[in-house]
Formats: C-alpha cells, structure tokens, sequence
C-alpha cells in the first residue's frame, strides 16, 4: 500500500518543485532542480524496489481518461534510467546554464515530471498528454538555450516531433474508436485491442510505427537528431538523448505487445532498423563535429535496440530495455563530455582539440570508459543489452538479426579514433578554462551506474 | 578458491593504484599480489561451477567456471609467468613513469586471462575474451605520446573488435542452438543441432580465433603491437592474448570436428606460419622478429589442431610460452640497453653473461635443439604428419628457417660491438631485468622436460566433453622420438644456425633477399590502411547523402513557407477579391447542389 502512495510522488515532486522555484529567487533555482531530482531518483528507486504497483486517480471517467500510474518489471527500467539521467543533467545544470535559470528550472522540472509520465502511465490518453509536453520542454531547451544555429535545430525538431506525436494521437484515437467498450487504459487494451480487426490493426501499426521511428530515430525519420544534439545544450542533449529518444522504444514494445498484426511485420521494423544502425554508424564515422558524431553512435544503439524490441521475445524485449539503459546512461557520459570539451576548449571539432589527456585525466578516463560502454564491454551494462538483445534476434530473425553487429563494429572503431585523436594524443592546444568539479561528480555517477548494472543486472532483471 | 586465484591480483592492483606516492612500491606490491595468487593454485579444486548471474523468465544466464586439468594447464601457466614479468618490469619501467597504471594494467591483463583460462561458458568466455582485448589495448598504447604506440593501440583493439563481435554473434546462434551456453552441455551434446545450423557459428569462431591469435588475415596487428613496453610483449606473447585464441581453438574442437571446419585452421594456420616465417627472415626490428615467430609458432599450433594433434599442440602450448617470454625479456633488455630498435645497432650481449646464456637457452629452444622445446615439437608434429607430404615437408623446411632467423637475430645482438658503450650498457641492466630472465630460463628447461610427463598433465579426461568425438583425435604420439628422428631434427636445427652463422660472418643479408621478393607484412598493412579508408570513403558518402536527406525534409519545409508566402498575397486586405472569391465559392456551391438534386454525381 505504502508503494502506491510513493507511486504519483515521482511525478508530484518536481511539480511541486515548482512553486519553490517561484518562492526562491533566481540564484537559487540550480539547487531547487538538483534537490527535486534527488527526490525523484529516491522515490523512483522506492517504488521500483517495492515491486509492481498502481494507482489510478479518475480524472475523466466518462470517456475513460485517468492517471493510471503502474510499475512493472518493464518499465522500472526505463523509469531508473530515466531518474539517473536527470539527475545526472540537474548535477551539471550550474556549470552550463548560466542565463534564465529560473526558466531553465521550469523547464527541467517539467520535462522530468512529463518524462516520468510517459514511462509511468498506463493510460494511452496520458501517455500522449506526458509525451507531448516533454516533447515541448525540449524545444524549450534548444530554442533558448542552444548553439548559434539553435533556431533551425528547435524548430526542425518540433516540426518532426509535432508529426510523430500527432500520428501517435491518431493512432491513440483510432484504438479508442475500434476497442469495446471504448478506453485508453492499457490494462484493457492488452487483451481487446487484439480483436480489432486486421486490416484496421494494420493502419494503426503504420501510423503508430512511423510515429516512433521519427522519435527513436530510425533511418529515414533521423534527420532532426544530429542538428537537435548538436545546437542543444549539454544538459539537453543529456536529456534528450538519455530519455526522449527512449519514449519511442518503449511505444514500439507496447504497441508490439498490443497489437498482434504488428508482430507479423515485425520483419519490416527490423529491416529498417538495422539499415538505420549500420548506416548511422557508417556517417558517424566522418563527422568532424565531437557531439554530431556522438549523436549518429545514438541512432546506430537505438537501432539495435529496435532490432531486439521487433525480435518480440522475452531476452529481445528484456534486451531492448536493458540496452536502452545502459544507452541512457552511456550517451548522457559521452555528451557530458562532450559539453564539457566545448566549455574548456571552446570548440566541439574534432580537429581542433588535441590531447586533453595532459590537462584533464579525469574527462579522458570518463569518456574512454563512457565509449567503451556505449559499445557494450563486459563489465558495463552495454554488455547485458547487447547480448541479450542478440540471443533475442537470433531466435526471430536467423543470421539477419545478426547484421546490427557490424555497426557496433563501426562505432567502435569510430571511438578508438576520436580517443586517439582528441583524448590521448601529444598535446598541441591548449584549454581556456578549467571543467567544473559538478561534471566529474556527475560523470563519475553515471560511470558508477553504468558498471553497476553490467556488474549485477540482477537487481533489475530476475535472478534464478 | 577460485575466487581469490582473481581476487588476489584484483586487491594487489587497487593497492598499487591507491598506495603511496613511491614508484618503487607500485611493482612490488603488483609482484606480491602475483605470487601470491600463484601459492593458491594448488588448492583450486576441481569441477564444474554455475553462478548464476541473472535470468529473464525461464532462461537463467550463468557464469559458468570450469576447472579442468586443461584450464589448470593454463592457469598454472600464467600464474607461473607473471611474476617474473612483473618483475622483469621493475627494472624496465623504473626509469619511466606512471608506476601505477602500468602495474595496475598489468594485472588487470592477468585476471582477464586468469578468468578465460578457467572459462566454463561463453558469456565468462566472452567476458574475458573482451578484457583481454581492452587490457591489452591500454597496455599497447601505453605510451601514448608516441604516435606510433597509439595508433599500434587502436590497430590491434579494432581488429580484435572483429574478433570480439564475431565471438557475440556465435553465442547467439549457439545460444538458440542450443539453449545453454555451457561447453560441457554444448560440446558434449554437440550432435544435438544440425551441422548446417552450427556452420556459421563455427566460422565466426574461427574469425574469433584467427583475430585473437593474429593469424592469417587479420595477423597485422601484432607486429605494430610492438609499440608498448617490453614486459607487455613478453606476456601478451607468452600466455595472455595471443594464447587465448589458441586455447579456445581446443575447446571448441568438437564443434570444428561436427562441423567439419577443421581444415580451415589447418590451412589458415599453415598459411599464417609460411608469411611469419619469411617476414621474420627478412625483419630487423629487434621485437618484431620475435613477434613474427609468435605468428609462427601459433600457426603451427592450429595446424596440429587442425589435424587433431591435440596433445602435439598442448605440448607446444606449454614450453612456447617460457621461451618466448624469455626471448622478449632478453629483446628489452637489448633495447634498453642498446637503447635502439633495431637488430643491427644493438650488439654487446655477450659482456652481460648471464644475460647472454639465458638468451641463448632460448634461442636453441625455439630452434629445435636435442633436448629442448622446439625439438619435442617438431619430432611430436612430424609423427603426426609424416603421411602427409605437403605439411611434412612444409613443417621441415618451417623448422630450418627457424633456426637460421632466431640465430641471425641472436648473432646479431651479441656481435662484438665497435662502441664500448654498448657493452657497458648491457654490463649496466638492472638486476631484476636480467635474474628474472634467468628464472625463466630454468622455467624454460623444466617446461621441456614437462614431454616426458604431458600424459600425467594432459590425462584422456583433459577434454572429457569430447565424448566420441575424442576418438577422432590422434591420441598416441607422446612416445619419445627414436634416434633417427633426433639426429635428423638436430641435423636440420643446426644447418639453419649455420646457415645463419655463414650469412651473417660473411656479412651477406639474406633478410633482404626475402624483402626483395616478399613483402606480406607493408602488404597487409595497406590491406588494412585500405579498409579504413574504405570505411573512411562510405562515411564521407553517407555524410554526403546525409545532406540529401536533410534537404528532401527540408524541402517540405520550404514548400509549406513558399505556399505560404503565395496565399499570403490573397490576403490583402482588398474587398473587391474577397467578394470575387466568396462570389465564385458560392456558384461552385449551387452548381454542385444542382448537379447532385439532378442526379448527375
């Protein structure tokens, strides 16, 4: 009983983190956002460890919209990766925020609270509601607080994100009109949406799918990715990378779960995405820009991800989730210091930067180690993913599933040469300014989760 | 037990990271902690373990730990070798810095390899398998300000990356073969699934192996591996990395033998062994030699695999590893105190005696001397194949041009020199450097003598998950080589030395006579160069059409702003066209009206 009084907690933190954000003056507003994430990384971590819960709080009973709130052993994953990352970019928010802080808090603690919805609810209706603002908060965070070309990136993302959300309403509404009775509570949804008929199950796949391939990304939909990363902030780029991208993960693994037609043309998702990972990977390979390049290893991870979401097996779904973690929390390292390479050398090219290891051991050892992670070394969580997610497609797919390893190769090998480039070559440029404590504090934790979860991941998956 | 044989190192490496601030305690404490985990291996006992790591529903994910007189062969090997190593180090690296990460690298290498020796399943074995690839990265790359050392670094993680991934993608078809990922329950059961299942996961294994043990084609890296520290070579060719490919190669016989794949190590190995042969012929690089009969002799170890000459191979296995660890201490030892890299301009060895006859213990060792390793093996190998003329014939003349290139190398170094100094920089190596060469160098004689008791190591149960398989296997064979074999063997070892000692009194370079026709080695290596370019070239066309791309969702963009941009002219704000708009609506309203009452739509 007590899980289910912790269960909204999660979401009524940083909403009420809010009116301490208005009582407090700007200066203090860092600190609102660092405390509220803290709570909400505690609470999350109460009610996962509780085991699976619910709570339903009635809001439009009539036509079936509630906030439903459940933990289950799916997306209590995505809902820890989710608290480490932000608490992670609230760590950081000082040293790369510097202007509109009381704005910059508002946005922040709405994207947590949103972000955490989408994971949490289990009503269609507020996972669009949820999806929506988060979605809007991170145009929010490019539009005012991005690079020099931060008007393109914003307004390139919010058109795309607009599409994929107004096809994910769509969708929600068609599924609405075609169940009986009528609703958009998932717990019902499990077993009536699979007697809609086929040929309307298949419409609403095609919209749903295109939907999340947008938000994930997968080729042909990326585009938005690279510019959005490139001109966000660092803190968005952590968000956004960390937890967006994953909202369209865990929407391709409900709907699959959902709609059985979807299951049939899984050969489909798979194709695309693994065409997306190796391609990705392949235009990762060139990009002169550190956090660009960051942002193309993104889509080749969130392709193989998809591969184990499509493979619709217990170890690729598991996989999938677990690969999304480990995701997370590796990209959110990567681009934290990436930012941080921008901050001190004041410059994100490639060519530009050269042997860091000399001035900052600590930034080197963090994204060698955050690399590593993000292609899946044992020890790290990457690891569990990658091979769980492999086991799975195997199972469904034969020998293609096994295609997605080649652009695990190619980030791989793309890393080694940014490392060696950048990180641990003979030192020739100097940096402008020192990297604050926050980003090591901040790195050092998601390092710390990163290896953890590749050390235990029986603390999340089961263990017999 | 088992536990501490890798908790022990792990502890000495967090101490050498975490203690003090004096670069001499660093390495003793890294020495300690190897010694000490080499105490504990008699008291390992013996099994098969399960751990259970995690599980999603029914399927349970274990770390399997097997101990078999196999993985205590090579537990006991490198448990043997690395404190010499490390102590070898003392003396090597005292002059340099950054004490800690060295010795911290160091063991971390050695519990990777620890945990692959006793590997009983593919999710420990890959686990390993990975650690050793990045251990050995960062420890190749050790000094990274060389520019040479960094990209050797990258080199060898990006192909053993292939070799890595190859090895993941292979657990999952076995995996789904299979439904465990045990070698006991996979190899014992290994007629459980269809060959035409297992063939691709028998192939990428085989990547697997050839990328670890530097075979033909992707041998390249480990000569540029040469880059890092001597001490690092000495392990990396002795017992860690390199051997691990080899290692696995005997584990998962059975599944080459069902899959009938063995013919592809016997021939990619002979391949491997023929290139290492002539590029080791014709190298002057002090270290790169060594390292190219490591191919070599790697090469020939999958050839007696690859012909099931198992206890052949394990015999090599063993006494491959003293020498070879040997050779490379004596190799940094002459560059240390030569203080070059290459062979002609590093003569004086023999002013250091005991330096000089450790090496030279070597240096007969790996030619085939009546009564040391290279000798038992090639005498072992040859009763194997002496149905076979092409391997015959091929292993003998392999066996001549090594005695010839190790004695041209070992000539070379212990020339007299012209520049006293050289003398006095061989008299003046630190002790450590060269009484942990002479240890080994005892190592070197009692691992010979291990031919004579290989039954009682190497027992029929040594690879007890062969089950029938294990009849296909040439198990005899261990029986002492007669006289005739001896004296032919020490006939053709000492017409190589010779051959070597003629060339090079009389000053003819043979090495560039092979350079002059053969030149595998810069030819692999633009292989390489050119497939990263090629990847180089796609990702600037992929960049390209990125663009593209960008501009195709662009273009709905522009075509919205455009369209808007038209419409916005109707709206001007004159009277007269919105009364001609409404006016032209409403008829197009009535005439429909009256084209549906008429029946005509």
């Amino acid at each position: 009983m007590l899980s289910s009084l912790f269960l909204p907690l999660i979401i009524v933190i940083p909403l009420l983190s809010l009116l301490a954000l208005f009582l407090l003056g700007e200066d203090r507003s860092h600190d609102v956002v660092k405390a509220s994430a803290v709570l909400v990384f505690i609470a999350t971590l109460a009610t996962v460890f509780q085991g699976s819960s619910s709570f339903i709080l009635p809001y439009l009973a009539s036509v079936g919209i509630s906030l439903h709130l459940v933990v289950n052993s799916f997306n209590s994953i995505l809902l820890i990766m989710a608290a480490i990352v932000y608490l992670a970019a609230s760590l950081v928010g000082d040293y790369f925020i510097k202007r509109n802080r009381k704005m910059y808090g508002l946005f922040f603690l709405l994207a947590e609270a949103s972000s955490l919805g989408v994971f949490l609810s289990y009503n269609l209706f507020m996972f669009y509601v949820f999806w929506e603002i988060s979605e809007i908060m991170m145009f929010f965070f490019i539009f005012v607080y991005g690079g020099t070309m931060r008007r393109y990136a914003a307004f390139k993302f919010i058109i795309y994100s607009l599409t994929s959300s107004l096809l994910l309403l769509i969708g929600i509404m068609l599924i609405y009109a075609n169940v009986n009775p009528h609703t958009f509570d998932l717990s019902l949804l499990m077993q009536s949406a699979q007697t809609i008929q086929p040929g309307m199950q298949l419409g609403i796949s095609v919209l749903l799918l295109i939907s999340f391939m947008i938000k994930m990304p997968v080729f042909p939909f990326h585009s938005w990715l690279p510019d959005a990363h490139t001109e966000a902030p660092t803190t968005g780029s952590m968000i956004l990378a960390g937890v967006l991208l994953k909202f369209g993960g865990y929407g391709l693994l409900l709907l699959l779960s959902m709609l059985p037609v979807a299951r049939h043309y899984s050969l489909y998702i798979m194709a695309f995405a693994v065409f997306s990972t190796v391609y990705s990977a392949l235009a990762a390979i060139k990009q002169s820009n550190i956090k660009r390049a960051i942002a193309y290893t993104s889509i080749t991870d969130m392709g193989i991800i998809a591969v184990g979401l499509a493979a619709y097996n217990a170890l690729g779904s598991m996989g999938a989730l677990y690969g999304m973690l480990s995701h997370g929390i590796a990209i959110s390292l990567l681009f934290l210091i990436a930012g941080t390479l921008n901050e001190t050398y004041n410059t994100f090219d490639i060519n530009k930067i050269k042997g860091v290891i000399a001035n900052f051991t600590d930034m080197t050892y963090l994204f060698i180690i955050g690399a590593l992670a993000a292609i899946g070394i044992p020890l790290t969580s990457g690891f569990i993913g990658d091979i769980l997610i492999f086991l799975g497609s195997y199972g469904t797919f034969g020998l293609i599933g096994l295609l997605p390893i080649t652009g695990i190769l190619l980030i791989g090998a793309m890393m080694l040469w940014i490392i060696e480039r950048v990180f641990v070559s003979r030192k020739e440029t100097e940096p402008y300014a020192e990297p604050d404590r926050s980003v090591l504090y901040s790195g050092s934790m998601l390092l710390f989760f990163s290896i953890l979860f590749g050390i235990v991941p029986f603390i999340l998956l089961g263990f017999r | 037990m088992i536990a501490l044989l890798l908790l022990v190192p792990l502890l000495a490496a967090l101490a050498a990271v975490l203690l003090g601030r004096n670069e001499r305690l660093h390495g003793r404490i890294a020495v300690i902690g190897a010694i000490i985990s080499l105490l504990l291996l008699p008291f390992v006992s013996r099994g098969n373990f399960n751990i259970g790591w995690f599980s999603i529903g029914n399927y349970a994910l274990g770390i399997g730990i097997l101990v078999m007189p196999l993985n205590m062969l090579l537990l006991g090997i490198t448990l043997l070798i690395a404190p010499f190593i490390l102590a070898y180090s003392l003396g090597f690296m005292d002059i340099r810095s950054e004490q800690r990460r060295f010795y911290a690298e160091m063991l971390m290498f050695e519990i990777a390899m620890l945990l692959f020796a006793m590997s009983g399943s593919f999710i420990t074995l890959l686990i390993a398998w990975e650690f050793l690839s990045l251990s050995s990265y960062l420890l190749i790359g050790f000094w990274h300000w060389k520019e040479k050392a960094r990209k050797a670094a990258r080199k060898a993680f990006t192909v053993v990356l292939i070799g890595d991934l190859s090895m993941l993608a292979a657990i999952a078809i076995l995996w789904n073969a299979y439904g465990t990922l045990s070698f006991a329950a996979i190899m014992s059961s290994i007629g459980a699934a269809a060959p035409i299942l297992l063939y691709p996961a028998a192939l990428l294994l085989i990547v697997a192996i050839l990328t670890k043990s530097a075979q033909f084609p992707f041998q390249n890296w480990l000569p540029d591996a040469m880059e890092g520290p001597a001490p690092v070579s000495a392990f990396l060719h002795s017992t860690t990395m390199v051997k691990a490919g080899v290692f696995s190669a005997m584990i998962f016989l059975p599944l080459f033998l069902y899959t009938k794949t063995t013919s592809i190590l016997l021939v990619l190995g002979a391949v491997s062994a023929v290139l290492a042969t002539m590029n080791a012929m014709k190298e002057t690089h002090i270290k790169k030699i060594i390292a190219h009969s490591t191919i070599q002799e790697l090469g020939l170890m999958l050839v007696a695999i690859g012909s099931g000459a198992i206890l052949a191979a394990a015999y090599f296995f063993i006494v491959q590893s003293f020498y070879k660890a040997l050779l490379f201490f004596s190799a940094g030892s002459a560059m240390d105190a030569s203080g070059s890299e290459d062979i002609r301009h590093a003569p004086g060895m023999r002013s250091n005696t005991a330096l000089y006859a450790s090496t030279l213990l070597a240096v007969i060792s790996l030619a085939g001397f009546i009564p040391f390793s290279g000798f038992f093996f090639n005498s072992a190998a040859d009763a194997y194949f002496s149905s076979n003329m092409i391997i015959y014939s091929a292993l003998t003349l392999i066996s001549v041009m090594t005695s010839f290139y190790i004695f041209r190398w070992f000539l070379l170094i212990s020339k007299r020199p012209e520049d006293k100094r050289l003398e006095v920089g061989y008299v003046s190596l630190p002790k450590s450097m060269v009484y942990s060469g002479v240890g080994m160098a005892v190592l070197t004689v009692a691992s010979s003598l291990s031919f004579f008791s290989l039954r009682w190591l190497l027992p029929q149960s040594a690879l007890y998950y062969l089950g029938n398989l294990g009849m296909l296997l040439h198990q005899g064979s261990t029986a002492l080589p007669g006289i005739s074999k001896a004296v032919l063997e020490t006939i053709l070892a000492t017409a190589g030395a010779l051959a070597s000692y003629t060339a090079y009194r009389k000053g003819i370079r043979a090495g560039h006579l092979v350079s002059k026709v053969f030149n595998s080695e810069e030819t692999f290596s633009s292989i390489y160069l050119g497939m990263a370019s090629m990847a180089c070239t796609v990702s600037e066309g992929a960049v390209l059409l990125e663009i593209y791309i960008n501009a195709f969702f662009d273009s709905f963009g522009r075509f919205a702003m455009a369209s808007g941009a038209q419409l916005r002219k109707a709206a001007v704000g004159s009277i007269n066209i919105y009364a001609v708009i409404m006016a032209v609506c409403i008829l197009a309203f009535l005439a429909f009206g009256y084209a549906y009452m008429a029946g005509l739509i």
